[in-house]
């Protein structure tokens, strides 16, 4: 049994025809624009693909997108270790996920960062494992004590022994990407297992929005669809700086960059399980800087998560971003608002939802915490109202009839665990009971309750012989407390 | 002529590069001092876009637009200063460190020093630190600027300068950095002389330095 991955699509912001016209304009984007590409390995199989190629400039006609989308998997496996853990990325099934790769992090209480090591990896992890709400981990860190080299495999490996959800990051190098498989592959028992069941999978953000193409992450990706495991493609242009600033002209740029995308996935291996990976951001237009909590990049992530369902391609996407420093108001509602707007969307795999802050910058354990509940209410939401017979609540009306109460009913006994979404984190007690309490904000409450988390959730480990072989064949440094 | 001084600022403060030229020729043309001219009509223009940038009135784009007409005035301008032909702010080198490929701040901040006068000379993206000191050497400028959004590119901000001072050159210019991940406390560590969060103090910093 995997995780249950609720059905979004609710919130539909393009119409059938609004969909066809991005399609359309994104067809003569390929067309006549196309992307900028300078690897060698991806220009030859792009020309050999059909496509039309002027020196470094790629020209991909709306006949190569069909033929790649009719061989691109509707239906994707992200395994866990645990089989429960699976997820299925299909239709519009909604999951979320931690995610990010900040090198920054803020400690419980805190006001300020500090440098992120690889302990806060394994940290992030074991609390991911922990959180109810959340169904995968995309590696949640970038740790700045491991020397660089040696970071993709390290990454993987404090994640995989400190959860059994599907562990997906950015591999960092064709090197790594190669260690990373190589790691997975002794911890599920071969490669054949690994492919059957793939418990890890790679993030390449291989395009360097508007349409051009870097070359050294081009060849990661290349190398990671050579071994037929899944891959997100990622493309996170700012809308008013690297794609236009209307929304529905950074649709149709991301849109033309996800299928050139899925063209080349589909180019080097039939078949390959690709989510394609819309990352809607906006530029700030006062200052140029990133966001990540803007409202309109929920909206556009909802209509992205529109577009993949029109071509049947699962989607990676962000929702439960924020510009906030701390886990305060302006987090709350900016990551409440774009974290509902993607799941209402139907977006098949949200991450960036538990502990990120600052936009991209930093990552927060209590806050990770906070996003628990915010992706439980959006759960709730997505479940909708459930109208059966016994929902309906005829007999339990007439049972209590007029002046009645429903609080000693069997009605009221067999539904009440179910219907309503229990929060952990926010208080609902009254007023005197809170000041006798200590007047604890949300903050110092998720704070007290990630400490007593963390000290109740061990972490899963890898199984004793498989973990001295991978710590044998790998660098692998050390996480363990202090 | 104060009257076409103050339209040379108003038309480039609304971005209109081809009437700054137009007017910046007219004032030649009248016999003004062109010193006066670029103080008086270009930079004046210029100093209230950047204050009205700073109050949250102005957006980017206008900026880069305001830039780019006073771009339009210099390239008029520039035969008729004196010695060298420039605004008199000096020129300063500017790009993304080695192993970087981020280049939008750094980019913003480019043309935000453009507008503010100095001479840009952009060496790119993931620019080793001999990269630099070529230019630094072929150039002379007065400031150099580092940008790197990468922790582990960070690094190499460090080595540029090690790299400047064993080449001698450390001293002859003023060493700015900046990027999401660098914080003042950084800038100081590494022995630059400065740092600006974003485009707009990086103008304020740039000037300074050079005060
Ligand atoms: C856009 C982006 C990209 C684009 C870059 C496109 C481009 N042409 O630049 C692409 C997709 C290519 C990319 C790639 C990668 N990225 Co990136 N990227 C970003 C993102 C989303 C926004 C950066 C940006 O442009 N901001 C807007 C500009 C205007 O702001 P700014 O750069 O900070 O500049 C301002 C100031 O800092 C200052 N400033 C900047 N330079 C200078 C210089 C001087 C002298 C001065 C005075 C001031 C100054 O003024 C500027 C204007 O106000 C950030 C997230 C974030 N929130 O910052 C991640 C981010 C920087 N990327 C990150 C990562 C990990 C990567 C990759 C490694 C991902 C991967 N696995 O492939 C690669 C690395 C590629 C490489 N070798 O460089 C991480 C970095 C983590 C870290 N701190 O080490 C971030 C923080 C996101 C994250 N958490 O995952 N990325």
């Amino acid at each position: 049994m995997a995780r249950a991955g609720l059905e979004g699509g609710q919130y539909q912001p393009l119409t059938q025809a609004q969909i066809e016209d991005i399609h359309a304009a994104s067809l003569k984007v390929l067309a006549e624009t196309g992307v900028h590409v300078e690897n060698e390995r991806a220009l030859a199989l792009y020309r050999a693909g059909g496509a039309q190629v002027d020196g470094s400039r790629v020209l991909i006609s709306a006949a190569m997108v069909e033929a790649a989308l009719a061989s691109t998997p509707a239906r994707v496996l992200l395994a866990g270790r645990d089989p429960q853990q699976d997820v299925v990325l299909e239709g519009r099934r909604v999951y979320a996920g931690t995610g990010g790769s900040p090198t920054m992090v803020l400690d419980p209480g805190a006001d300020t960062l500090r440098p992120a090591t690889l302990r806060d990896v394994a940290d992030m992890a074991r609390l991911a494992d922990a959180l109810a709400h959340c169904d995968f981990v995309v590696v949640p860190i970038h740790p700045t004590d491991v020397p660089e080299a040696d970071v993709p495999v390290n990454r993987f490996y404090a994640c995989l022994s400190n959860t059994t959800k599907h562990v997906m990051g950015g591999v960092g190098s064709v090197e790594g990407a190669r260690a990373v498989i190589e790691a997975a592959e002794m911890v599920v028992g071969g490669p054949d297992a690994l492919r059957a069941r793939p418990i890890v999978s790679a993030i390449t953000s291989w395009m360097v929005s508007p349409l051009h193409l870097d070359t050294g992450v081009t060849d990661i990706l290349l190398t990671w669809c050579e071994q037929g495991l899944p891959v997100a493609l990622s493309s996170a242009p700012m809308a008013g700086s690297t794609s236009p600033v209307t929304l529905a002209g950074t649709l149709v740029q991301l849109n033309a960059e996800q299928l050139s995308g899925v063209v080349l996935t589909q180019l080097v291996r039939p078949g390959t399980p690709v989510l394609a990976g819309y990352i809607p951001g906006v530029a700030d237009m006062r200052t140029g800087g990133y966001l990540g909590g803007a409202i309109e990049f929920g909206m556009m992530q909802a209509a992205a998560a529109q577009m993949a369902h029109f071509y049947c391609v699962p989607i990676y996407g962000s929702g439960g971003m924020t510009d906030a420093k701390l886990p305060d108001a302006q987090a709350g509602y900016e990551k409440m608002a774009t974290l509902m707007l993607a799941a209402m969307g139907g977006c098949n795999y949200i991450h960036h939802a538990f502990g990120m802050l600052t936009n991209m910058n930093a990552a927060s354990l209590e806050q990770a915490l906070i996003d628990n509940e915010v992706v439980g209410m959006a759960a709730r939401v997505l479940r909708g109202v459930e109208v059966t017979e016994a929902s309906l609540a005829a007999e339990a009306i007439a049972r209590v009839g007029p002046g009645g109460h429903y609080l000693m009913d069997d009605h009221t006994l067999r539904f009440m665990r179910s219907e309503f979404f229990y929060p952990a984190v926010a208080d609902r007690q009254n007023r005197a009971t809170w000041e006798a309490q200590g007047k604890q904000d949300t903050r110092a409450r998720a704070v007290a309750q990630v400490a007593r988390l963390l000290e109740r959730h061990t972490a899963p480990g890898l199984p004793q012989a498989v973990d001295e072989a991978v710590r044998h064949r790998f660098r692998i440094h050390t996480f363990d407390a202090t | 002529m104060a009257n076409l001084m103050e339209k040379i600022a108003s038309n480039l403060y609304d971005g209109e590069e081809d009437e700054v030229a137009e007017l910046v020729q007219k004032a030649l043309d009248q016999g003004m001092d062109p010193q006066d001219v670029l103080q008086d009509g270009l930079l004046a223009g210029m100093d209230e876009v950047g204050k009205d940038f700073k109050a949250g009135d102005l957006y980017v784009p206008e900026v880069l637009i305001a830039a780019r007409a006073m771009h339009a005035g210099m390239n008029v301008l520039r035969p008729f200063l004196a010695e060298g032909g420039g605004t008199g702010m000096g020129k300063c080198v500017v790009a993304t460190v080695e192993g970087d490929l981020h280049d939008i701040g750094k980019n913003l901040v480019k043309m935000m020093l453009e507008g503010a006068g100095f001479e840009m000379i952009d060496l790119g993206v993931d620019a080793k630190a001999e990269t630099f000191i070529d230019a630094v050497r072929e150039h002379r400028p007065k400031l150099v600027g580092m940008s790197a959004l990468l922790t582990t590119t960070m690094v190499n901000m460090k080595a540029t300068i090690e790299a400047l001072q064993e080449a001698g050159l450390r001293d002859s210019v003023k060493v700015m950095v900046g990027g999401a991940p660098v914080t003042a406390a950084f800038a100081a560590e590494i022995g630059a002389d400065g740092h600006a969060p974003d485009a707009a103090s990086a103008v304020d910093l740039a000037r300074a330095l050079i005060a």
